[in-house]
């Protein structure tokens, strides 16, 4: 003589190897639980990979589009404001003039006004 | 092997603490009534391995919720029965298949608690089981299994404690009288 309860587990008794393997998969699993792991600073900035690379191609768009394309700030004086080379050179010899009065220097005038660079024979340049 | 009404002592505070050895002790308690329960109601092994499985997997993550130590069989079970009320749902044919069963069922004399089956009635046994309506059999498994009491198996089953009564007292008495007319 069985009770009913005995009956039902005697019945299903062979079912008892596939629960041992769920049971000891669940336990496994629980026993595998991996600790916390520490994170250092390569793996943070591994994880902040794709972050650093979009700033980073940011920073080269917003450098590409700010390079000055313009020509340089004495090509942009008007050539009409430049002075005939004559008037430079009349300055410049008032210049020594008042520099040599002051050190009381003699005064040696300079009568002859070069000549532009492009009328000077070669064989007048000295190497 | 012990029934829930047998003192015996459980480690569930130790598997609260997250112990495995705790948990494979509970689980090997447990494992073979807890399948018997879901093999008899939902009728498929493998959906009733995954049941199993899966009642363990949830009892593992919701252990914090269970107030009383004592009570974690019946927990346990009524997670198991949501489960299965679950596949019952997704399956969509629970009803009508309850129903078709319950119209067939036969309801009998009442006898008396202790039951006793002779060797060549555990067959007869097993398919009047198999012919009892599914919240008939769901707590006449309860009750033989694992000797819950009623109110329990109404915890477990999220049913009126009347309507366990009306249920355990029919499927008992259907039991008996299919057993005595078999071997007067």
């Amino acid at each position: 003589m069985k009770t009913p309860r005995q009956i039902l587990l005697q019945q299903h008794q062979p079912a008892t190897q596939k629960l041992d393997a769920i049971r000891a998969g669940l336990v496994a699993a629980m026993a595998a639980k991996p600790a916390p792991e520490t994170l250092s600073w390569r793996d943070i900035a591994r994880s902040l990979r794709w972050h650093l690379a979009a700033l980073s191609a940011a920073w080269v768009v917003v450098m590409i589009l700010n390079i000055d394309h313009s020509p340089g700030a004495v090509a942009m004086i008007p050539r009409g404001k430049i002075p005939p080379p004559q008037q430079i050179w009349a300055s410049l010899r008032e210049s020594r003039r008042l520099l040599q009065e002051y050190s009381d220097a003699p005064v040696v005038e300079m009568t002859v006004v070069p000549g532009r660079r492009s009328e000077i024979e070669p064989e007048q340049v000295e190497v | 092997m012990l029934g829930v009404a047998e003192p015996e002592q459980l480690p569930v505070r130790q598997a609260k603490a997250g112990e495995p050895e705790a948990w494979s002790a509970l689980f090997r308690r447990y494992q073979l009534p807890l399948y018997v329960y879901v093999f008899e109601l939902v009728r498929d092994q493998q959906a009733s391995l995954d049941i199993v499985q899966e009642t363990f997997i949830a009892a593992v993550r919701h252990i914090g919720g269970l107030r009383e130590d004592a009570k974690f069989g019946g927990w346990l079970f009524g997670i198991a029965h949501q489960k299965c009320g679950q596949l019952w749902r997704q399956e969509n044919r629970a009803a009508a298949l309850r129903e078709a069963i319950a119209e067939s069922s036969p309801v009998l004399e009442d006898g008396p608690d202790e039951l006793l089956i002779r060797r060549e009635q555990e067959e007869q046994f097993m398919r009047l089981l198999n012919a009892l309506p599914a919240p008939q059999r769901s707590v006449l498994l309860l009750h033989f299994l694992e000797d819950f009491s009623l109110d329990q198996i109404a915890e477990i089953t999220a049913t009126p404690l009347g309507t366990v009564k009306s249920r355990l007292h029919y499927a008992k008495r259907a039991l008996r009288k299919t057993l005595e007319d078999q071997c007067p």
